[in-house]
């Protein structure tokens, strides 16, 4: 038998798809900055300038919102490594991607409502949100404000510099966008992380 | 301009005899006109009479008080009528001679034909300061009152109308009035000094108006790039717009500044059946044509000019003498024009391309009818390969062109146009060093500034792009779609198993 747990609070939910939503249209229309002579999804190139830069703005907000209600909450703590999830515990999730997951053997971190993600998934987004995503985010405002910046621009080396940095940290998001949407189907069913993202509620599995 | 009623024509008005109103009324009339004021007579009184006296030799009468500058400010004027272009036309006539059969007898015939119908457009003293001109009927412009500047609408654009006058006044059907009379309220004397109208031009054979002393220059009111303005200009708009230190002396002004204009073609004369002289013309056409002036000078050393076909056609004199006009070849037929419907803003000076490459604006053999090719030959501009062609040097030709704003490279303030990639797309890049390119926002402008960065074309698309990069990036994407694809399947064999 398994039990329900309230995993996702609605604030968080929220904020998920939210930013789901700004990082699939800021990917799409990137593509279209980048190659517009062979990707045309938003009708014209300044279309797509045009939504990148506002989803860009929101996705700012959207982060700080983020970081604010994670900091405040204390759910920050969510997204911290302990000293037994570094080992044996990212080994053994490790172990489990590459080899238990298809013998069908359980997960070996189960969530809870202290400890929600397992011990890669923490170093994962840990990593991508406290760190690339400020990045990430830093090299797209000064894309978007190159002359207010035109002085540390120049410092680092040009706007070719920021340019092609935003360019990997996009490359690196999207793959990670990618692999989790992939992760996300390796719940107890295909669509159970999917279902718990909207419904907030996860099920909780018995070792 | 409306016909005068005949009485209009003639009749003084009393105030001429005022001293106050108009110093020549103190004049006895025929110390001017002759005829015999002795006589109670019509006939006997008015022996001898002339209608201008003015015509063709003012000395006797103008002459006695306008001859010499003197300490009664009476200025000198009549010494000038031998040569005054207003009178002696000689520019036109020698146009004529320039291209007619040098045979005498043609010549007699010509000069027939040119006393009968051209040269009855002349002027004279009295023609622009007493009355209007014969060639449009004559008649008072106020009931005899010497006019110091002879007003537009009855004497300049009574004979300069059917071009520069509808030119200037907006009169051409689409096109506005000039700017400096639309807008300032300017009317031909503003540009267009006495001194200019007395002039001779004979500063040039064969005699030109355009090379006419004191003429009117766009430069004596608009400052142009690197020069000074003497004191006591008249003032107008300073340019300072790069494009002016760009074409400053390659380009006269009415090749970026004016709009389509009048062309006239296929003039000739001849009379009617009672004996009336005639001329005709095919229609006019609205046409705008940049051609290269043959001879520049110092004063004038723009190449490329506005150019203007006359009405002159091989078969003019042909009522009077057939094939009268043997050198055709001699003067081109597509001549230096100053348009007078100059505006700020036309489409040829819109955007840099909207002129180069612009091809239909530029006067080519396509334009002339062949028996006129061989006189406008130096007139033709020899088109050059299109932008994009000229461009081809560069990494995507076309992607700049649409781009990249043309004064980025070809920026007045390098010391030749940019050919370099590097001098862009490198860490010291021009576009963040020149002094156009700083940004003209501020602080309250809550828009994006890559916006402008985009819109001014410094943001080139693609250049940031590193193949390599591009290639390890989309890689990586499609390693991670190919290893989650791998993994999935290899869950679901295994899923199936169980």
């Amino acid at each position: 038998m398994s039990e329900k747990i309230y995993l996702h609070p609605i604030t968080e939910r929220v904020w998920h798809w939210i930013h789901a939503i700004l990082v699939i249209l800021l990917i799409l229309s990137g593509a279209q900055i980048h190659w517009p002579d062979s990707v045309n999804l938003f009708g014209s190139f300044s279309n797509a300038i045009s939504l990148h830069n506002w989803a860009g703005i929101f996705l700012i907000c959207d982060f700080f919102l983020w970081l604010l209600y994670n900091l405040i909450s204390r759910r920050v703590s969510h997204y911290i490594l302990r000293k037994e999830d570094i080992h044996p515990g990212m080994i053994v999730q490790a172990k489990f991607y590459a080899y238990d997951i298809f013998k069908n053997r359980p997960h070996p971190y189960s969530p809870s409502e202290d400890n929600k993600f397992n011990p890669l998934q923490k170093a994962a987004y840990f990593n991508f949100m406290f760190f690339m995503m400020p990045l990430l985010l830093i090299s797209g405002i000064l894309y978007l404000y190159p002359s207010y910046f035109s002085s540390f621009i120049s410092f680092i080396g040009g706007l070719k510099v920021v340019a092609i940095f935003h360019y990997i940290m996009a490359i690196i998001f999207t793959a990670f966008f990618i692999a989790h949407i992939y992760l996300a189907t390796t719940g107890h069913t295909v669509f159970a992380d999917f279902i718990s993202m909207i419904t907030g509620y996860a099920e909780k599995e018995e070792h | 301009m409306a016909p005068l009623e005949p009485y209009e024509k003639v009749l003084i008005d009393t105030d001429f005899l005022d001293e106050d109103e108009d110093v020549h009324g103190q004049v006895s009339c025929e110390k001017c006109h002759g005829g015999n004021p002795e006589s109670n007579d019509y006939k006997t009184a008015h022996e001898g009479m002339v209608k201008d006296p003015t015509y063709p030799d003012p000395s006797k009468t103008c002459g006695e008080c306008h001859a010499m500058d003197d300490e009664g400010g009476h200025p000198e004027i009549t010494g000038k009528y031998k040569t005054n272009l207003h009178v002696t036309l000689a520019p036109f006539k020698n146009k004529i001679y320039l291209r007619a059969d040098p045979d005498t007898c043609v010549r007699d015939k010509i000069d027939s034909a040119m006393g009968t119908h051209c040269m009855a457009c002349h002027s004279s003293c009295g023609q622009c300061h007493v009355s209007r001109p014969e060639s449009v009927g004559g008649g008072f412009i106020e009931g005899h009152l010497f006019q110091k500047t002879p007003p537009v609408e009855t004497n300049c654009t009574s004979c300069h109308g059917s071009r520069v006058g509808k030119e200037f006044h907006g009169e051409n059907e689409g096109i506005s009035a000039d700017v400096h009379h639309i807008e300032h309220g300017m009317t031909c004397k503003e540009c267009h000094t006495g001194d200019e109208m007395h002039g001779s031009g004979m500063s040039k054979e064969p005699f030109d108006r355009y090379e006419v002393a004191n003429r009117a220059r766009c430069e004596d009111c608009h400052k142009m790039a690197g020069s000074e303005k003497t004191e006591g200009d008249k003032q107008g708009k300073d340019l300072v717009h790069p494009d002016h230190a760009i074409h400053q002396g390659k380009v006269s002004c009415q090749v970026c500044h004016s709009m389509p204009y009048k062309n006239c073609y296929s003039c000739h004369v001849g009379k009617d059946k009672s004996g009336t002289p005639y001329f005709g013309t095919t229609p006019s056409k609205m046409d705008f044509k940049i051609g290269l002036r043959p001879e520049t000078t110092e004063d004038r050393p723009e190449k490329y000019v506005t150019v203007r076909h006359v009405p002159i056609s091989p078969g003019l004199f042909d009522f009077y003498v057939k094939d009268a006009l043997t050198n055709m070849d001699k003067a081109p037929t597509w001549k230096f024009a100053t348009p007078h419907n100059i505006q700020l803003k036309t489409p040829q000076n819109e955007t840099c391309l909207a002129c180069h490459g612009n091809n239909k604006l530029f006067l080519t053999k396509e334009d002339a009818e062949p028996w006129e090719v061989k006189a406008n030959k130096d007139v033709f501009v020899p088109l050059k390969p299109a932008p994009s062609v000229r461009h081809a040097w560069l990494e995507q030709p076309e992607l700049h062109l649409k781009k990249v704003d043309c004064l980025t490279c070809h920026n007045p303030s390098l010391q030749s146009p940019i050919r370099d990639c590097q001098q862009c797309h490198a860490k010291d890049s021009v576009l963040l060093t020149t002094a156009e390119r700083t940004p003209e926002y501020s602080l309250t402008n809550w828009s994006f500034t890559n916006k402008e960065l985009i819109e001014k074309g410094d943001y080139v698309v693609g250049s940031n792009r590193i193949p390599a990069l591009d290639v390890i990036g989309i890689l990586l994407i499609i390693l991670t779609f190919a290893g989650c694809a791998i993994h999935g399947t290899l869950r679901f064999i295994s899923r199936r198993r169980k």
